[in-house]
């Protein structure tokens, strides 16, 4: 009796994982593949990015929770790993000057699709399968002197299924997923502050 | 006996999203083509808060059919409806803006979330003494809130009209402003509690016969 109240509380307690997130978008840069940069410093001009985030979870703000925290915690993270791939970007705080070229980035991490459904599957740990599309906005505007000289988007998605089925099979589960479509719409979005670069700061010889 | 406890929670539940006003929902318009005259009035407001570094996410929601002009919701988000965005002059919107700004200056989205914490573990600890009473929170939160948020519109009020004399406006801007969501038939949601119809009347009689004095302090952030 002991053992089979263990187990059950085991599996509750998992059942929270038994979800499995497939492809993602939009992938435009693969792990293999990932951009060389095309501007070597000092020539470049060091833009210093600011991050906003938030969590929406079928479009309204999410309310205290660890989903929030981890999204928030998750989305700087995968932040913090890009940027190392592009020399002319610096992490700054908002507190920084306005002065210096900055690229404030608000980033939206929105969980989208079928509310009642998703909250009867969750109450039922995936009995009644639902399914979710995650989305990471980024809208980033690039300024200098606090005057804005221009707005950049990028966009992300992913699937997320949730099924008493995938409890049995945790190599499905692509906990992982979630991670590498932000770090992809990171780049997708630097990319395209990058082939900007040469004509938005031509004093600063940001030749590629 | 099992059967009890679930009707119950479930009158609980039907109770607590009554009072709560569970018909007010805000959705989203991305990029909206008003959002930079937004940001402007916001780059406006916050000088004349404490800390203007703090980042608020002021966006436009689409019209529903539970109007809700303005929409101050976790994670120090600003919501105006579309058609109030479109229609209503800068002061109005400047006056809505800066109302928002004040409630989450105020904190007061954390103080209800903290109260409501409090409460539930209260609620729960007395349901080991008392059969049942684990689920009056369904019941005691909203009515919280409720008893809260009556309290805590005053003090954005009299906040947001340290940020509009700030701004170069005056007091009977936000009183503009309130006649506008009023007649318009809006409502204002903070959090899970929604105002609208007599509660603006009642501010806007309150803000005329104890007009906020000129020493308020905007900067202070304190009630």
């Amino acid at each position: 009796m002991l053992s089979a109240i263990i187990s059950l509380a085991i599996a509750i307690s998992l059942t929270g994982c038994a979800q499995t997130r497939l492809s993602h978008e939009p992938g435009l840069v693969s792990r293999l593949a990932r951009p060389q940069p095309a501007l070597k410093e000092p020539s470049a001009p060091t833009l210093f990015v600011v991050l906003h985030t938030r969590y929406l979870e079928f479009d309204k703000p999410a309310d205290p929770s660890v989903a929030k925290w981890w999204s928030k915690h998750k989305v700087r993270h995968q932040l913090e790993d890009v940027i190392g791939e592009f020399p002319f970007l610096r992490l700054a705080s908002p507190e920084a000057p306005t002065s210096p070229p900055r690229l404030l980035i608000e980033a939206t991490h929105a969980l989208r699709g079928h509310k009642t459904l998703n909250a009867l599957s969750r109450m039922t740990h995936g009995l009644i399968p639902s399914s979710a599309t995650g989305c990471i906005e980024l809208d980033a505007t690039l300024s200098r002197d606090g005057q804005p000289l221009k707005r950049y988007e990028a966009v992300g998605r992913y699937r997320l299924r949730r099924h008493l089925i995938f409890f049995a099979m945790p190599f499905l589960w692509g906990y992982k997923v979630p991670a590498a479509t932000m770090e992809d719409t990171f780049r997708d979005l630097f990319l395209q502050v990058q082939q900007d670069l040469p004509t938005l700061f031509p004093a600063s010889g940001g030749a590629t | 006996m099992r059967r009890s406890r679930w009707a119950g929670s479930v009158s609980g539940w039907l109770t607590a999203l009554l009072i709560s006003g569970c018909a007010s929902t805000v959705k989203e318009i991305r990029r909206h083509p008003q959002q930079e005259r937004l940001d402007r009035i916001l780059a406006a407001v916050l000088p004349h808060t404490s800390d203007p570094t703090i980042h608020y996410w002021l966006r436009v929601s689409e019209a529903s059919s539970h109007p809700v002009g303005l929409a101050a919701l976790p994670q120090r988000h600003v919501y105006l409806a579309e058609p109030l965005v479109q229609e209503a002059d800068e002061a109005i919107l400047a006056a809505l803006v800066a109302h928002g700004v004040a409630h989450h200056r105020l904190h007061h989205y954390a103080q209800r979330n903290a109260i409501n914490v409090v409460q539930r573990g209260a609620f729960k600890a007395g349901g080991f003494f008392v059969p049942g009473l684990g689920h009056g929170h369904y019941l005691g939160g909203p009515l919280l809130e409720v008893a809260l948020s009556a309290g805590q519109e005053p003090q954005a009020d009299a906040k947001t009209v340290a940020y509009l004399r700030g701004m170069g406006y005056a007091q009977d801007d936000l009183l503009h402003a309130l006649e506008w969501l009023e007649t318009n038939g809006y409502s204002e949601l903070v959090g899970h509690v929604r105002a609208q119809g007599a509660d603006f009347t009642n501010r806007i009689d309150s803000l005329r016969r104890h007009p906020v004095p000129q020493a308020h302090s905007g900067a202070a952030d304190s009630p």
